[in-house]
């Protein structure tokens, strides 16, 4: 997981990027959400929850 | 105080022009150091056993002095501390600066008068110049800085009298009346060696003192800062000190502690300034807002030399000065100074970010890091991970430990020890959170998590509230410069915290 932070149109987003890899096949997957924002940060919170329990079925 | 505020500014800021001689003639400068210091110490026992008379440049002195520890030095070291003289430096030496320990016994480190005036008082001057620098609307002088400080003690050896005790004793100590102005709590206070007590005391005395700056090691400054709120029954700082402009702090990383600094001073505009200062010198400030560097100091009387950690476990490591680092890569730092430590191992790690100037972040201490499992897992590894996974789940850390536990004979994880201020709202996302970011920015961490072939998840303990604070008790370490070992390749420290939480429970 990578977290991290970037300013678009003078609003700040967070970041949670994900990359599922297996042999040599890989899935990206980026959640991107307005900071600051409880209901937001919670759905991606929910949705990387939901990532790390079904990482394999991924 | 308005004009004294405009006369001190004005005076720090003048500084700044030798500060600039040395970004733009680092290697002159350096060399000159290398020259000034051999030359100086060539009539000592250390000098002479070394040749230093006939050394003319860097390739030489590389030759002719091997790469020290503390246990080479510390016969030398000792004799000094007994009254013997012109050993490992011409002045004389009386002062020695214990050094914290957090990964070894106790130091001693050597102060001369030239260390101390070139080194730390140059340091605390240039802390507040860039200040100046970078808040041209400065009122720092209008009020005290509030300053942590140690204790110290004097050695008796027949008549001959040293004194050994926290590095910030020996500078309080010892101060230019100028700087003692601009100081606070009152030096009776500050130099007390009972710590429960001296915190009790500075909270006392400096609630109602004007404080415009703040100096100390992160996890004490916050125990003094929540009691001062404590006494005078405010949530806002700013209520009791309007106008605090800034936080110079070193010692650990800030990492862990920048969002419970930032709810403490509630978005009042106070600046962070880091600092790399330890018993062994002063090498770096945070000489810009916009990040997080620091600007390696070369004028302080130090010669730099760094080993590539890579290098760190051979016999003869490869050295190189300052004109041969190159970027992004970790080293070990070697100081030559002018209190007689030559070619030392300070101990941590630093990785240039710039080289014009020289600008590096600090990576980590040479013997903090777990390699058990072949993961090298690193401090700034895992100061980062804590950081991903507490803002993920809206929890803020105290301190923490991590070490090595075996599950079977091929197997095992990481344990955790974790106090927090404010649990994770949901612990299980932390761990994955914690988990899947130390895979992401360490790939040999990675590989060992692989399947859980080596490594399996890392185990948590959740602390309770002043658990670290009563194991530091508990082993006489309260105090401004002792230090939580965090990341260990044994569990001695783990185990001995669990142990004090069992005498506290």
């Amino acid at each position: 997981m990578k977290h991290g932070s970037y300013i678009t149109n003078g609003k700040n987003y967070s970041y949670d990027n994900y990359t599922l890899t297996k042999g040599d096949k890989a899935v990206k997957i980026i959640v991107s959400y307005l900071q600051d924002d409880e209901l937001l940060s919670n759905y991606a919170n929910i949705v990387s929850q939901s990532i790390f329990k079904n990482k394999q079925q991924i | 105080m308005a004009i004294l505020n405009s006369i001190a500014s004005w005076l720090m800021k003048k500084r700044m022009h030798q500060i600039e001689l040395f970004m733009k003639y680092p290697h002159d400068v350096q060399n000159e150091w290398l020259l000034n210091l051999t030359s100086s110490a060539h009539k000592t026992e250390f000098g002479k056993a070394h040749h230093f008379k006939s050394i003319t440049n860097y390739e030489q002195f590389k030759q002719q002095v091997p790469i020290q520890g503390y246990e080479s030095l510390k016969p030398l070291i000792e004799r000094t501390r007994r009254g013997e003289q012109n050993l490992l430096w011409h002045t004389d030496i009386k002062w020695f600066a214990k050094s914290s320990g957090t990964t070894d016994k106790s130091k001693y480190i050597p102060v001369s008068k030239e260390f101390l005036d070139g080194c730390h008082y140059n340091g605390g001057r240039d802390m507040i110049t860039f200040q100046c620098i970078n808040n041209a609307d400065t009122k720092l002088f209008t009020g005290k800085n509030l300053a942590l400080g140690g204790s110290f003690k004097t050695d008796n050896f027949g008549d001959h009298h040293s004194y050994h005790g926290d590095v910030s004793a020996i500078i309080i100590q010892n101060l230019p009346m100028w700087a003692e102005y601009f100081r606070a709590p009152d030096v009776n206070i500050a130099l007390m060696d009972n710590w429960e007590d001296k915190l009790e005391k500075m909270a006392l005395s400096m609630a109602d003192e004007n404080v415009t700056s703040l100096a100390g090691v992160p996890s004490w400054m916050l125990v003094l800062i929540k009691r001062i709120l404590e006494l005078k029954k405010v949530d806002d700082l700013k209520d009791i000190w309007p106008n605090l402009e800034v936080y110079f702090h070193g010692g650990v990383s800030f990492t862990p502690y920048k969002e419970l600094f930032e709810k403490l001073f509630n978005n009042n505009n106070v600046a962070y300034m880091q600092l790399y200062s330890a018993s062994e010198g002063f090498f770096g400030i945070q000489d810009e807002r916009v990040s997080n560097e620091m600007l390696l100091m070369l004028d302080y009387g130090i010669y730099y030399e760094f080993i590539p950690v890579s290098e760190l476990q051979k016999e003869n490591p490869k050295t190189y000065n300052l004109s041969e680092v190159q970027k992004d890569k970790d080293y070990a730092m070697l100081i030559s100074t002018n209190a007689g430590l030559w070619r030392y191992q300070v101990g941590d790690t630093i990785r240039f970010t710039n080289l014009s100037p020289y600008r590096f972040i600090i990576t980590g201490r040479t013997k903090q890091h777990i390699n058990v499992f072949g993961e090298e897992l690193m401090i700034h590894n895992v100061e980062l991970a804590l950081k991903t996974a507490c803002e993920k789940t809206k929890a803020h850390i105290i301190d923490f430990t991590v070490a090595p536990v075996f599950m079977t004979d091929n197997t095992g994880a990481h344990e955790w020890l974790i106090e927090f201020d404010q649990e994770p709202n949901n612990l299980d996302f932390f761990i994955s959170v914690l988990d899947d970011t130390l895979k992401h920015i360490n790939s040999d961490y990675e590989a060992k998590r692989f399947n859980n072939y080596v490594l399996q998840k890392p185990v948590i303990n959740l602390l309770p509230k002043n658990s670290f604070y009563n194991w530091l008790k508990a082993n006489n370490k309260l105090g401004g410069q002792f230090k939580v070992p965090r990341l260990s390749n044994d569990r001695n420290t783990l185990e001995d915290v669990k142990r004090s939480l069992l005498k506290h429970a």
